[in-house]
C-alpha cells in the first residue's frame, strides 16, 4: 500500500463505489463483497467505460486497475483528476504493476492510494474506509 | 517484470477465490447451525408432549436405565404404589416380590435382547405400605 497524501486529503460520505477492472471474476467479485455490505456498486471493464460511468453514476471513491483495455487506468486517473467535476472523487489504484516507477505514476496522476495486487479484500476495505467520514 | 505482473494477477484471483470460498464455507456453517436448532427445538417439543403423555396416562409408568434403575415414575405410579420420584430417582424400586422376579427378569431380558413387547403379563407388586398391588 502507497500513498501520496495520506488521508488527510478526501474525505467523503461513501455509498456508492465505481470498481474499474478488465478481470471479470475480480470485478464480479468485489461488487457482491462490497453489496453484501451495503454499499452500492457500478462497475467498468475498460478505461473509456471508467471515464463514462465516472461522470454519469458520480460515485463517491473509485476502485482502479491499471491495465485496461482502451485506455490506461493511468490516464483514467488524470482525467478524473483534472475535471472539475470527478477531481474530488477519491481514487484508489488497485494493480498489479508494482514497480516503484509505475506506482509513481499513478500518484503523479492523482490517485489518492496506489494498492499492489495481490491485495485481500479486508485491506482493500480498510482503504475505502479511511475515507470514510 | 511481466512475468511478476502476471504472477501478481495471478495470485489475486486466487486469493480472491479462497475468500469466497471461505465466505461459502462460513454461510453453510451458518445454515448447519440454524438447522441444528430447528431440530433440537423440534426435538425439545417432542420430549414435552411425550412427557405430558406420560404425566396424563392413567397407567402407572416407570422409566428405568439399562441398569434397571429408576430415571422417572408417573403421577399415577405414585398414586398407585405410594413411592415419588425423589424416592426412587437412581434406585431400584423395591416392589417385586420374590415370587414375580424371575419372571419380571425374563421378560426383561426378552425385551432388551430382542425387543419383544410384553402383554397381557398379569403380575403383582407390593406398594409403598407393603401391601400387594393389585
Amino acid at each position: 500500500v502507497r500513498s501520496r497524501n495520506a488521508k488527510e486529503g478526501l474525505a467523503v460520505s461513501i455509498g456508492k463505489i465505481l470498481v474499474v477492472d478488465d478481470e471479470e471474476a475480480i470485478h464480479f467479485y468485489l461488487q457482491r463483497k462490497f453489496e453484501k455490505l451495503g454499499y452500492s456498486v457500478c462497475t467498468a471493464e475498460d478505461g473509456q467505460e471508467a471515464l463514462d460511468k465516472a461522470f454519469s453514476e458520480r460515485p463517491d471513491i473509485i476502485l482502479l486497475d491499471v491495465k485496461l483495455p482502451k485506455l490506461d487506468g493511468i490516464e483514467v486517473c488524470r482525467r478524473l483528476k483534472s475535471s472539475d467535476m470527478t477531481k474530488q472523487i477519491p481514487i484508489i489504484i488497485l494493480s498489479a504493476k508494482a514497480q516503484s516507477d509505475e506506482i509513481a505514476a499513478g500518484l503523479e496522476a492523482g490517485a489518492d492510494r496506489y494498492l499492489c495486487k495481490p491485495v485481500g479484500f479486508p485491506d482493500i476495505l480498510k482503504e475505502i474506509k479511511a475515507f470514510d467520514k | 517484470v511481466a512475468r511478476d505482473e502476471k504472477e501478481r494477477r495471478r495470485l489475486q484471483k486466487y486469493i480472491f477465490s479462497l475468500e469466497e470460498g471461505q465466505d461459502q464455507a462460513e454461510e453453510a456453517l451458518k445454515v448447519s447451525r440454524e438447522e441444528y436448532k430447528a431440530l433440537f427445538e423440534n426435538s425439545r417439543r417432542g420430549e414435552e408432549v411425550y412427557r405430558s403423555l406420560i404425566n396424563s396416562s392413567a397407567d402407572a409408568i416407570v422409566i428405568y436405565d439399562m441398569d434397571g434403575f429408576c430415571n422417572y415414575v408417573s403421577p399415577s405410579f405414585t398414586q398407585t404404589f405410594g413411592w415419588h420420584l425423589a424416592e426412587l430417582k437412581g434406585k431400584r424400586i423395591p416392589f417385586v416380590p420374590e415370587s414375580e422376579k424371575a419372571a419380571t427378569m425374563d421378560l426383561i431380558d426378552d425385551l432388551i435382547q430382542n425387543g419383544t413387547p410384553t402383554q397381557n403379563f398379569e403380575t403383582k407388586r407390593y406398594t409403598k405400605r407393603g401391601s400387594f398391588w393389585p
